[in-house]
């Protein structure tokens, strides 16, 4: 079957939509996350999503519903946790991931529950994705697009210098929470798409592939963007003609584009000198 | 004639949580001057350039600043847009950002805000203070790429785009090499008499504060003391 066969098929159309939207929109978080140095937050992110998922599956729920809930709860939770442990959010992260990892294993080793079924989440498949899933993937790409779009200045100023921002009048604070939940969701929607241990190939590497490149806040925005959509769906065409897992295709796509934005810089650094 | 109180402070305990860290602080703050204050690290010197700011709510006490109490969160908001702050130089991350973009955001709730993106007055106003402090030629460099004095003369810019009667520095001249010092204290001074302003300085060394105050204060155990 060529590329053009794989078009046609609906799952793979999905998929395809699936990886466009998530490197349009989830990508620019990783901006975020590197600039707020936030990221242990991920890790945390992950381990509790283990955790949410071993909670609903002694309660008899799916684990994925468990695995969103958990995570939505704890990005609500990380920044006001933080203020008040008086901790930096990355340093609070890391209380998060272990505590949660803990009592994950006691409740697998408690409850009798089957670790491995929560492990699986740690391998997810963007082939598997309903259509309700592209739909909240669209709109989740659209809120970060928005976001992003109306409060531009005032994100500038939180990622600049949050203390700075914070004396200029900006609640600093709030701003830092929504980036948090945004984050957390868009971390929930990729373990469906690359699963837990890629989630990097699809929030932060577009981004680190744009910050060496981009020149100002919104050229970094802009290239995660377009860095996200081609190693996304770059990296699910590259399966489909080749026949390999979609979620290290995208990987390898993403780590690709991060080495020649490195090579880019250091050429133009070079000229310039 | 009469001095006028710009800066008002009686019997202030501020901190954190159980922690109090200024201790019946009284200060006076008369327009036009530049006071300075010095104190070792951690006797509370940027506690009370946050209380002044607004952004912590003191324990007990009274705060005024241009007269108006610092009693209610809304108060303390609008006291912002009359204070311009030169936070401690700190190392700028790799987010990309131009010095022009880093002078404008100091006219956050003064000219532009949320849902009012800034207006070519405030970009002419950006481009009018870096000329003043003479870093036009600079404006479209991304700030992580210019020396400490430079990033600290950005940082003077932001405040001074904000057209407020007040100053905070936090160590201004500090972390800075011999000829950058004497650069930033020769601006300092200049755009003091050009735009009447009041300064309150901090430093953890009182001579990093002479030749830019007209009194210098120390501030030892939560209290301020004559030098």
């Amino acid at each position: 079957m060529s590329l053009f066969d794989f078009l046609t098929i609906p799952l793979f159309q999905k998929a395809l939509m699936g990886a466009f939207l998530s490197g349009a929109g989830l990508s620019l978080l990783g901006v975020v996350i590197l600039n707020l140095n936030l990221t242990t937050i991920r890790f945390a992110l992950m381990h509790i999503a283990l955790l949410g998922a071993a909670i609903a599956m002694v309660l008899g729920f799916p684990p994925l519903a468990g695995a969103m809930a958990g995570i939505i709860i704890a990005s609500l939770l990380l920044g006001p946790a933080g203020d008040f442990l008086n901790m930096d959010t990355g340093v609070s992260g890391v209380l998060f991931m272990t505590g949660s990892l803990g009592l994950a294993f006691l409740i697998f080793y408690k409850a009798g529950v089957p670790a491995m079924d929560a492990f699986a989440l740690f391998s997810g498949s963007i082939l598997a994705l309903s259509t309700l899933e592209i739909w909240v993937i669209g709109g989740l790409a659209l809120l970060i697009i928005l976001i992003f779009s109306l409060f531009y200045r005032e994100i500038q100023m939180v990622l600049f210098n949050q203390e700075l921002a914070e004396s200029l009048g900006v609640p600093a604070k709030g701003i830092r929470n929504a980036l948090l939940l945004l984050t957390g969701l868009a971390i929930g929607v990729n373990i469906r798409m690359v699963g837990v241990l890629l989630i990097d190939a699809a929030v932060l590497l577009p981004a680190l592939a744009a910050l060496s490149v981009a020149k100002s806040l919104r050229g970094a925005l802009l290239l995660s963007a377009v860095f996200g959509i081609v190693s996304q769906v770059g990296g699910v065409a590259f399966s489909m003609a080749y026949d390999c897992p979609s979620g290290a295709s995208i990987t390898l796509a993403a780590v690709l584009m991060v080495c020649l934005a490195a090579i880019y810089g250091y050429v133009v650094k070079s000229i310039r000198r | 004639m009469t001095r006028e109180a710009v800066v008002k402070i009686r019997d202030l305990i501020a901190g954190y949580g159980r922690h109090q860290v200024l201790q019946q602080l009284d200060l006076t703050v008369w327009r036009g001057e530049a006071l300075g204050i010095a104190g070792k690290n951690g006797a509370g010197k940027t506690t009370l350039f946050k209380v002044i700011l607004g952004l912590i709510a003191p324990l007990a006490g009274f705060v005024s600043v241009q007269g108006r109490m610092l009693d209610t969160p809304r108060v303390r908001r609008l006291v912002r847009c009359q204070i311009g702050y030169v936070p401690q130089l700190h190392t700028p991350g790799k987010m990309p950002v131009s010095v022009h973009d880093v002078v404008l955001m100091g006219r956050w709730s003064k000219g532009f805000g949320f849902f009012k993106r800034p207006t070519m007055q405030d970009r002419q106003k950006v481009s009018e203070i870096l000329r003043e402090i003479g870093m036009s030629h600079k404006e479209w460099q991304e700030v992580h790429l210019l020396s400490g004095g430079e990033q600290q003369k950005v940082s003077i810019g932001r405040a001074l785009v904000r057209e407020a009667p007040i100053l905070l520095l936090d160590e201004p001249s500090t972390y800075l090499d011999h000829g950058s010092q004497v650069e930033i204290i020769e601006l300092i001074k200049t755009v003091r008499l050009k735009h009447h302003l009041t300064l309150i300085m901090i430093s953890h060394d009182p001579e990093h504060l002479e030749g830019m105050s007209d009194r210098i204060l120390l501030l030892k155990n939560g209290r301020l003391e004559e030098r």
